[in-house]
Parts: structure tokens; C-alpha cells; sequence
């Protein structure tokens, strides 16, 4: 089935000039969509194991740890905004794109610095929405396997908006620099939606499915 | 399988730096944000279900809120990411990494009993009884 | 090391620069280094070819490693009730042994022939992201040197290579071992996740105009679907790894059944890497052999859409038998039934290359020089370890022979027998084209005979063993058990495999001094063979093609030697000395040098050690990895002064040109800071803490 489907990419005509690929897609965009398609992986897995444990908060007195789910605690009103904050990063982000594609390097900064901006508001909700779990729900990383699974899966996926929003930064700052090629903006801009859609996985079956 | 080939046969290479022409513009991008915007709005909304309709609405709100995930998903994937636009190798990319996720995780869920999971601590299985003393004088049996 | 010192056949012979021409760099200390020989090119280096042979040689140095622990546990095993070895030490020592093997020892040794091969096989000048392929090495490395220095540090992992919860628990290991694993996993595991990104875009885009997929060599296509298979099996030990890093640094309780956690979760994640895993460790090798038979057998390789197709076919079915693993765990009935039948069906892609390569053989003009006799070696051994693999995919029969000797034996047939043989097949196939000269053939037959005899004494009697009753990882055991006379065979067979590796670096080591004294040069195609590497001198130029070739078939290069007659019988059609390529490079743009990579790879260890002692340590570590990431962002794309004559053709600077795709570099750095994310995840993600 597989081979099948590769021995029709023979048609693909290949390009004399060596400074161009194969398959008419830049190794940059190329190798982020592999790496794209490797996360989804490491979040399938992370998401799986917080499904395990949701359910399992401590029963056994005194062992296993504080005997409240850590859905029981969420506040979907406030998370709901932080997931329309990422949400409006991604129109921003494909807006950028554009401007970079029109050559509209004020508007591309315009962007790119909003982009960032929500994707740090986005981060500051998630702190927030974590000291108030630890603080007045006093459920914290190890309280119980399921907070430690929220945790986790959460965590992960804030520190992929990090690194999203320093490479939206290192974007901005090269538009003040040389060069900046379109391209490179398109494959910041493939991971940071990616680091949007899980976030669409995370707030459907982690918070809004109970 | 055979409408992904015939999809592939008239797609040849573009070049490098021309594709950009056929994406969405500012406008398209706008109206699929707020598309998305509503169906979040909607999904939201599902977590008032149970006071608004007076009952257990669990049994719609979940597949509801599943299809609409999936809809979002695949919204900011095709459009915003341009998988629709772009070179179907890597729409295949990334579908073959999630259709894996999907098969691989969804089984080791289903070994691991999640889909009938009672939410107990053992596991599904009832507490075990202390083995009963293999003879009645023996110590610490 | 007779490998490394040997530089002189790679150094430049034509298309370069002398190194001493100075060039004002505006940049100062982020200008690209320009050493070109001695120990400098190897560590700034960014060439596929050079960055194989390290890995090639990293890996043969861990082979010994990993040998030296195999012949302890032999010693230890050969009489009974022997105390050479503590019951504790043993645990660590067969861990270390399997650990060392799988992750430091197979799987870079493949990766060493898939660097170096893979761009020459398909036609390429380096792979897509060269800096990224130094970085991947040198990450694999720092991870596995960090992940061995635990024998220094309090003693090294004791959980077997699966690692197993809940014994992997601080509770029942309380020591530092386990965290060594983790750590020295994740971080091998980051630089493996880079170089299969790597790889995998090099296989889709860097092939020569007419290359298609289904005229690549068997080979590439073969390290291709370990590439594949590598970029969706890491994140899944990564996730594992991640979890029981919490469990034991931060607290957590994930694999803890007394706090709520499930240590089944742990076999799930490590299975489900774990299979697909073996076979990303055994298809390199049958890639190798699929191009070393039909060489030696004078014929194309039988049914080519068979071996490719079987090879994917592998790769994908191989995601779906992980459980067959666990059949003893009390997974469920249905669960077993699904996993053994799933077991089974795999074992008929893998029937499917037997059969083809046997078929390749058939009424070939066959030669047993050494490679061949490697090859079907691997041929012969690994059918005995796929078919007790058979007798396992039945769950009844699993269950009498599941951690017992008869599972070692299996996993020695298909990995000694399938993964290592055939590498060394093909360390004596491409060595002339490495290195310029040929390995003692005579020594060679020696290392061979040696080396099946001695394997095949070391591990045919622990199926012997294992249906005997003999456990797997326990230290000892008594003398009426009736276990001591094939234990004492077995250890004997060790010392003999020890004994041919010897023999294998002795003819290393005189090859190269008889070569030293009297240079001959194998030529370009010294065994009349295939494919597109053989058309380039030996040892192959930095440069690998002067000019791309133009590929029209299948073993293009044999067709450019034969054809047939208008009888249709096979013919020379051209002189190989006018086939091959001898032409000096006019205009070859070389990526140019980096020490960056190192830089950043440099931290991670260090970060490592901090996650384990003092968090302190991780400060340099930070500070060394956002180091690497910045200079290797703020160094120029391509150094001028080093490319020849094909200079970089920017426009406007402020005019952001998309149509503009140098082969490689620009972009790289935001990839690489994508990958450096996940890095950030793993190996520092609990610096806040
Ligand atoms: C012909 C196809 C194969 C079948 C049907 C098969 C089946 C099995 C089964 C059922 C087990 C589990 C046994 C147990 O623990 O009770 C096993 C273990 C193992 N197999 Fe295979 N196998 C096959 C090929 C391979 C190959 C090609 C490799 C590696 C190159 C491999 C490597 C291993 C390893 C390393 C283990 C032991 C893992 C451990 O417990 O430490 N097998 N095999
Ligand atoms: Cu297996």
C-alpha cells in the first residue's frame, strides 16, 4: 500500500538545477513538517497518559495523595480566554506571513511583535492558572497522579510556546537586520500554529470534556 | 489510497518561492478566524449545557465537542498552515505521524482499559483480598 | 586509532582554497573556521563523510565497551555459583551491556554508514542540513559519553535495557543509575531525532535529477524507513523517559502502583518504541546486504519492489506488535490474541527478504570474497533468530520461554546474527571507498569464521538454556540445575568472538601500514559494483561529485558498464575507467565548516549532570547551549571565501526574496532552534525547579 503510493512520486519532474530539491519543497519547510509530524508523538503520548490518570486522583487514605481531580478545579471561563488569546496568534501569525510575502516588512513587524504578545498573554494565563491550582486549591505537581499528568502535558506544551515565542523574537529581530526570507517566516510560523492545534486538542479533551 | 495518487500525478514541483501566490489572502485568513472563533464559542458553551437544557447533556456535549476539535483542527492545519495549498508530501508528512499517534496510542488505551475505565485505583479490578494463609499456623500466614 | 589518524585519503584534493588565505570577516569571532586538516577538520567539520567515519568510530569504540561488559557476564555465568561479579554488579553490568550495545553501538553504526553513504548512494553533495548533522553527532556522543560516566559517578543503570517499572522507582533504585539512563537516553535521543529529520529530508530532496524513489538503491530506501521509523518511535521513549524523569527527580508518582500510578504505562510507551526500535536496528543491515549480494553474485537484486515494499511493509506492521512483549503481564486475553496474530503476520515481509536474497543468489556467479561471506552470514543467522521469533509470537509458548535464556538467544540471533554481521559485511565492501585501500582479505576470511563460530557458540546453546528453565539477568546459579556445561560453551564462544574482533583490528591496523608503504589505489569501483558511489574515486572526494549525475535506472551506474547484445545476452558496453568520474570540480559550493554544533552539544551533558547532582552544574550547560544556538544563528550562511567561483547571489538586502533557496543553510537555524526546543524540554525543562 505504501510503496504504492511512493512509486507514484516518480512522476515528479526533477529540476536541473541543483540549487533547488527534489521534490520542489525547500529542506527547511520539509524537515520542520517532519518534525511536526514527530511531535505529534510526544503530545499523542503525553495526552494519553493524562487520560490514564484524570480519573484516578488518590483513593488509598494517606498514600495516594490528595483525593480531588484536578478537573474539578478548572476554571473553563478564564481558560477559555487564554485558548482565544492562542487562537488570535495564529490569525496574526498567518497575517505576518503575508505582509513578509508582500514585502511589507513594517507590517510583518507588526505581526510578528503581536504574535509574541499574545503568545506570552497565553503564558502569563497559564501561570496564573497554575499558582491558583497550587495556591488556593493547594493541588500541586505531586499531589496526585492526575494533577501530575495536567502538569506535565500542560507544562510541555507551555514550553514549546517559549520556545515559539523566542523564535517569533529571533524573526523580529532579523527583519531589523540584513535579510530576512519569507520562507523562514512560513516555517516559524508551521510551528507556531502546531503548538495551536494541540492547544485545540488540550482544551477540548483535557478541560472541556469532563 | 487512489485518490491521493490522482491528487499527486497533477501536482508537479512547484517552484520553490512561487507557491506563495495561491494562499489565502488577509481577507480569507479574517473570515476562517472567525469561523473559528465561533466554533469555540460554541465548544465553550457545551460546559453550560447541563443548566441551560436542565439535564444531563454529557451523551451530546461529547461528540459534539470531538467533532468540533476535530473541524478546528483541521481548519488552522489546511488553511493556516497551508497543508491545503501546498505539496501533498507534506500533507502526507504530517497525517502519517497523526494516523500513527491515533492507532498506536488509541490501542495501547484500549489494552490499558481506558474505554471502560471504572476510575478506581486498581485499575478496573476489585480490591485483591490478602491471600488467604496457606496453613493456618504457619507465621505470618 | 588507525581510523582516525587515517585522514590523509579525505583530505581536499582538489576544489578548495589553501587554508592559510585570510579574509577580513566582518563578523570576527562568528566568521566560519577554515581548518581544513589536522584534528580541527574533524571537529569543525560539517561533512557527511567525516562525520560518518566519527560515528563509525565512536560506535566501534563503544563496541569494545559493550564487548568488555559481554565478556564479564560470561566470566561471571561460566561456573556455577561463581562470585567474580556481586549480584548488584551484575545488574548493572548486563544494563550497561545492553543499553551501550543498542544505543551506542548498532544504531550509530548505522548511522555511520547512512551518513556516509546516503548522499553518494542517491547523488547528492552532503546531506540537507549539514551543520545539523555535526550537531547530531556530537549530541549522540556527549549523551553517551555522559550516560558511561555513570560507572564513575555511583555506579551505572541496573534496570535491564527496558528498564522496567516499578523497579525503575527511586524506591527500589535508589541510586543514581537510573537517572544516568534517563538523561543519557533523552539526550542521545535529541541528537538522533535531528540527524533522522536530517536524513529523511536528504532522502526526499537532495536526489540527482532522474533519481526517483523506486530507483533509489535498496540500501537508502532501507535507511530511509529507519529514518521514518526513528522520527515516529523517539518521541515516544522520549514521552516515557520524560514521565520517569518526574517520577524520580521531581516527585511524581506515574509508574508508582502504591500512589496511583501504573507501571504498566511504562512497558506500553517502552514497547512501542521498543519494537519499532529493533527493527530500526536491523534494517540498515539488511540494506547493506541487499547491496552486497547482487555485487557478488554478478546479478540485480531479485524482485526490487519486493524488497523495498517488504522493507516499508516492516516499518509500518512493525508499530503494531509491540504488546507481544508483555504477554506474561496479565494484559487480557484479547489483548493477546490480537498481539500474537499481529506477531505473526510480521514474520512474512521479513520471509519475503530471505527469500529474495536467496533468490538473488540463485545461479549467480557467486564470489565469497569477505563482504559476501558477512552477508550470508547474516542471511543464515538471521532466519534461526526470525524463526524462534515465530516460536514466541505463540503466547502459550511464550509464556515457558519469556525471560529466560531462549529470548537472549532470539534477540543475539537477529541482532548479532542480522545487525552486526552485516555491517561488518559492509565495513569490508565500501572500506575501499572510505579509505583508499582494502582490508586484508585473508585476515578478513579469519575474522569472519571466527567471529560465526564463535557467535554462534556464544548463543546456540542459550536456547538450549532457556527451555531448560535458565533465567535471563540473574547473577548466578547452582551446579545441579544442570545448567553448567553449556554455560562454560557459551563463555568459551565469547572469548572466540572477542578474539575475532581483535583480528578484525589487527586487520584494520596492518591493511593501513602495508597501504602506508606502498600506496595502491583500488580505483573507483574495485569490486564491479552498482550504484552511484562506486562511480566516484576511492576514497571518495569532499566534494563527492564533481558533477551530479543524471540518473536513468535502477544500478545506473552498472547500466553505464553493461548492457545486452542483440542476442540479449549480457555485454560490456563501456570501459569502467570511462565511466567513472574523473574531472576535477569547477564550480562545487561546500558548506563550510562549524564548530557551533560542538558548542551546543557541549551543554547538554552538563545540564545532565546538574538535573542529577547540583543544579549548578546546569548553568555552564545553559549558558554553553543558548551559546551554540546564537553563534550558530549569527554565523554567515555560507563563508565566501571558501565556496569557488559560485558565489552566494543575494539582491536588494532589505527585499525579502522566497524564491531564493540556497542548498541548505539559512533557514536551518530556525529549524535547528526548533529541534534545540525540544531539547529545551527534555534536557532542561526542569531547570525552574
Ligand atoms: C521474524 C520476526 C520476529 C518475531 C516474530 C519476533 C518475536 C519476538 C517476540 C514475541 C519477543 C518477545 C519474547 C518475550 O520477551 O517473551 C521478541 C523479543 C525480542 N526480539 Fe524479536 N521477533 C522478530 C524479529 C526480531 C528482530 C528482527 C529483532 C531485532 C533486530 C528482534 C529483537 C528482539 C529483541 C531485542 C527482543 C527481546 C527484548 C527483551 O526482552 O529484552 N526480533 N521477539
Ligand atoms: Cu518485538
Amino acid at each position: 500500500m505504501s510503496d504504492l503510493a511512493y512509486e507514484s512520486l516518480e512522476d515528479v519532474e526533477f529540476p536541473d538545477d541543483i540549487h533547488t530539491t527534489s521534490t520542489g519543497i525547500s529542506n527547511e519547510k520539509l524537515g520542520m513538517w517532519v518534525y511536526l509530524a514527530s511531535d505529534c508523538l510526544l503530545f499523542g503520548g503525553m495526552i494519553s497518559t493524562y487520560l490514564i490518570y484524570k480519573n484516578r486522583p488518590g483513593e488509598i487514605a494517606g498514600l495516594s495523595g490528595n483525593t480531588h481531580k484536578v478537573s474539578e478545579y478548572f476554571d473553563i471561563p478564564f481558560t477559555s480566554m487564554t485558548s482565544f488569546i492562542l487562537l488570535m496568534s495564529s490569525l496574526t501569525m498567518v497575517l505576518a506571513v503575508n505582509s513578509v510575502i508582500r514585502g511589507d516588512l513594517t507590517r510583518l513587524r507588526l505581526w510578528l511583535t503581536s504574535t509574541a504578545v499574545l503568545g506570552g498573554l497565553f503564558l502569563g494565563g497559564q501561570i496564573y492558572e497554575f499558582t491558583n491550582f497550587v495556591v488556593n486549591d493547594g493541588l500541586g505537581f505531586t499531589s496526585n497522579v492526575a494533577s501530575s499528568a495536567f502538569f506535565a502535558l500542560t507544562g510541555l506544551h507551555g514550553v514549546h510556546v517559549v520556545v515559539g515565542v523566542i523564535m517569533l523574537l529571533s524573526m523580529l529581530a532579523i527583519s531589523f537586520g540584513t535579510r530576512i526570507r519569507a520562507e523562514a517566516v512560513e516555517v516559524v510560523g508551521l510551528y507556531w500554529h502546531f503548538v495551536d492545534i494541540v492547544w485545540v486538542l488540550i482544551f477540548t479533551i483535557v478541560y472541556l470534556i469532563p | 489510497m487512489s485518490a491521493a495518487v490522482t491528487e499527486l500525478d497533477d501536482d508537479s514541483p512547484v517552484n520553490p518561492g512561487e507557491h506563495h501566490t495561491h494562499g489565502p489572502t488577509d481577507g480569507q485568513y479574517f473570515k476562517i478566524f472567525f469561523l473559528l472563533v465561533g466554533l469555540t464559542a460554541l465548544e465553550v458553551s457545551t460546559y453550560w449545557w447541563d443548566d441551560i437544557f436542565n439535564a444531563d447533556t454529557k451523551k451530546i456535549a461529547v461528540p459534539v465537542l470531538l467533532t468540533l476539535m476535530v473541524i478546528k483542527f483541521f481548519l488552522v492545519a489546511l488553511y493556516f498552515m497551508h497543508l491545503k495549498f501546498d505539496s501533498p508530501l507534506l500533507k502526507r508528512t504530517f497525517y502519517a505521524g497523526m494516523i500513527i499517534a491515533i492507532l498506536v496510542y488509541g490501542a495501547a488505551l484500549t489494552v490499558m482499559n481506558f474505554w471502560s475505565d471504572s476510575g478506581t485505583t486498581h485499575f478496573n479490578n476489585p480490591p485483591i483480598d490478602p491471600p488467604a494463609p496457606f496453613c493456618a499456623d504457619c507465621p505470618g500466614g | 586509532m588507525a581510523i582516525i589518524e587515517d585522514q590523509r585519503p579525505l583530505e581536499l584534493t582538489t576544489g578548495h582554497e589553501p587554508a592559510a588565505t585570510e579574509s577580513p570577516s566582518p563578523l570576527g569571532v562568528f566568521a566560519r573556521p577554515k581548518a581544513n586538516t589536522g584534528w580541527r577538520s574533524w571537529v569543525n567539520t560539517v561533512d557527511h563523510k567525516k562525520i560518518g567515519i566519527m560515528y563509525g568510530v565512536a560506535s566501534f569504540f563503544f563496541l569494545l565497551v559493550g564487548g568488555f561488559e559481554a565478556l564479564l557476564i560470561r566470566l561471571q555465568l561460566s561456573v556455577p555459583g561463581n562470585q567474580l561479579l556481586s549480584a548488584d554488579l551484575y545488574n548493572q553490568v548486563f544494563t550497561m551491556h545492553g543499553v551501550t550495545m543498542v544505543f551506542m553501538v548498532i544504531m550509530p553504526m548505522a548511522s555511520a554508514f547512512a551518513n556516509y553513504l546516503i548522499p553518494l548512494q542517491i547523488g547528492a553533495r552532503d546531506v540537507s542540513f549539514p551543520r545539523m548533522n555535526a550537531l547530531s553527532l556530537w549530541i549522540w556522543l556527549a549523551g553517551a559519553i555522559f550516560f558511561n560516566s555513570s560507572w564513575l559517578l555511583g555506579g551505572g543503570a541496573n534496570g535491564g535495557w527496558f528498564n522496567y517499572a516499578p523497579n525503575a522507582g527511586v524506591t527500589f533504585s535508589p541510586g543514581t543509575g537510573i537517572d544516568f539512563y534517563a538523561i543519557g537516553l533523552l539526550i542521545m535521543g535529541i541528537g538522533s531525532t535531528v540527524s533522522a529529520v536530517n536524513l529523511t529530508v536528504t532522502v526526499l530532496n537532495m536526489r540527482a535529477p532522474g533519481m526517483t524513489l523506486m530507483k533509489m538503491p535498496v540500501f537508502t530506501w532501507m535507511n530511509f524507513v529507519v529514518q521514518v521509523l526513528l522520527v515516529f518511535a523517539l518521541p515516544v521513549i522520549t514521552v516515557a523517559l520524560l514521565l520517569l524523569t518526574l517520577d524520580r527527580m521531581f516527585g511524581a508518582a506515574f509508574f508508582d502502583a502504591s500512589k496511583g500510578g501504573d507501571p504498566f504505562l511504562w512497558e506500553h510507551l517502552f514497547w512501542i518504541f521498543g519494537h519499532p526500535e529493533v527493527y530500526i536496528m536491523v534494517l540498515p543491515a539488511f540494506g547493506m546486504v541487499s547491496e552486497i549480494i547482487p555485487v557478488f553474485s554478478r546479478k540485480p537484486i531479485f524482485g526490487y519492489p519486493f524488497m523495498v515494499g517488504s522493507g516499508i511493509a516492516i516499518g509500518f506492521m512493525g508499530w503494531g506488535v509491540w504488546a507481544h512483549h508483555m504477554f506474561a503481564s496479565g494484559m487480557g486475553q484479547l489483548s493477546v490474541l490480537a498481539f500474537s496474530l499481529s506477531t505473526l503476520f510480521i514474520a512474512v515481509p521479513t520471509g519475503v527478504k530471505i527469500l529474495n536474497w536467496m533468490a538473488t543468489m540463485y545461479g549467480g556467479r557467486l564470489k565469497f570474497s569477505v563482504p559476501m561471506l558477512f552477508s550470508v552470514g547474516l542471511v543464515g543467522m538471521f532466519t534461526i533468530g526470525g524463526l524462534s521469533g515465530v516460536t514466541h509470537a505463540f503466547a502459550p509458548a511464550d509464556t515457558q520461554q519469556t525471560d529466560t535464556y531462549y529470548i537472549v538467544a532470539h534477540f543475539h540471533y537477529v541482532l548479532f546474527g542480522g545487525a552486526l554481521l552485516g555491517m561488518m559485511g559492509g565495513l569490508y565492501f565500501w572500506w575501499p571507498k572510505m579509505f583508499g585501500h582494502f582490508l586484508g582479505e585473508r585476515t578478513g576470511k579469519w575474522h569472519f569464521w571466527l567471529m560465526l563460530v564463535g557467535f554462534n557458540l556464544t548463543f546456540g546453546p542459550m536456547h538450549i538454556l532457556g527451555l531448560q528453565g535458565m533465567m535471563r539477568r540473574t547473577y548466578t546459579y547452582t551446579s545441579n540445575q544442570g545448567f553448567s556445561m553449556w554455560n562454560m560453551v557459551s563463555t568459551t564462544g565469547a572469548f572466540i568472538i572477542a578474539l575475532s574482533l581483535l583480528v578484525f583490528m589487527g586487520n584494520v591496523v596492518f591493511s593501513y601500514r602495508k597501504h602506508r608503504k606502498n600506496p595502491v589505489n583500488p580505483g573507483a569501483d574495485p569490486w564491479d559494483a552498482r550504484s552511484l558511489e562506486w562511480m566516484i574515486p576511492s576514497p571518495a572526494p569532499e566534494y563527492n561529485f564533481a558533477e551530479i549525475p543524471v540518473v536513468e535506472e535502477f544500478d545506473e551506474f552498472w547500466h553505464r558498464k553493461y548492457g545486452h547484445d542483440e542476442n540479449g545476452r549480457l555485454v560490456r558496453i563501456a570501459k569502467t575507467e570511462d565511466v567513472v568520474e574523473s574531472s576535477d570540480p569547477v564550480t562545487v559550493h561546500l558548506p563550510s565548516p562549524s564548530y557551533w554544533p560542538l558548542v551546543l552539544a557541549l551543554g547538554m551533558p552538563l545540564v545532565g549532570y546538574g538535573l542529577i547532582f547540583n543544579l549548578w552544574w546546569a548553568v555552564p550547560g545553559v549558558i554553553l547551549i543558548v551559546a551554540g544556538i546564537y553563534g550558530w544563528v549569527m554565523e554567515p550562511a555560507t563563508d565566501p571565501d571558501a565556496s569557488h567561483g559560485h558565489d552566494d547571489h543575494h539582491g536588494d538586502p532589505d527585499e525579502p526574496d522566497a524564491a531564493e533557496i540556497e542548498a541548505g543553510e539559512s533557514a536551518e537555524s530556525e529549524l535547528v532552534s526548533a529541534s534545540a526546543g525540544s531539547a529545551g524540554v527534555t534536557a532542561d525543562g526542569g531547570d525552574s525547579q
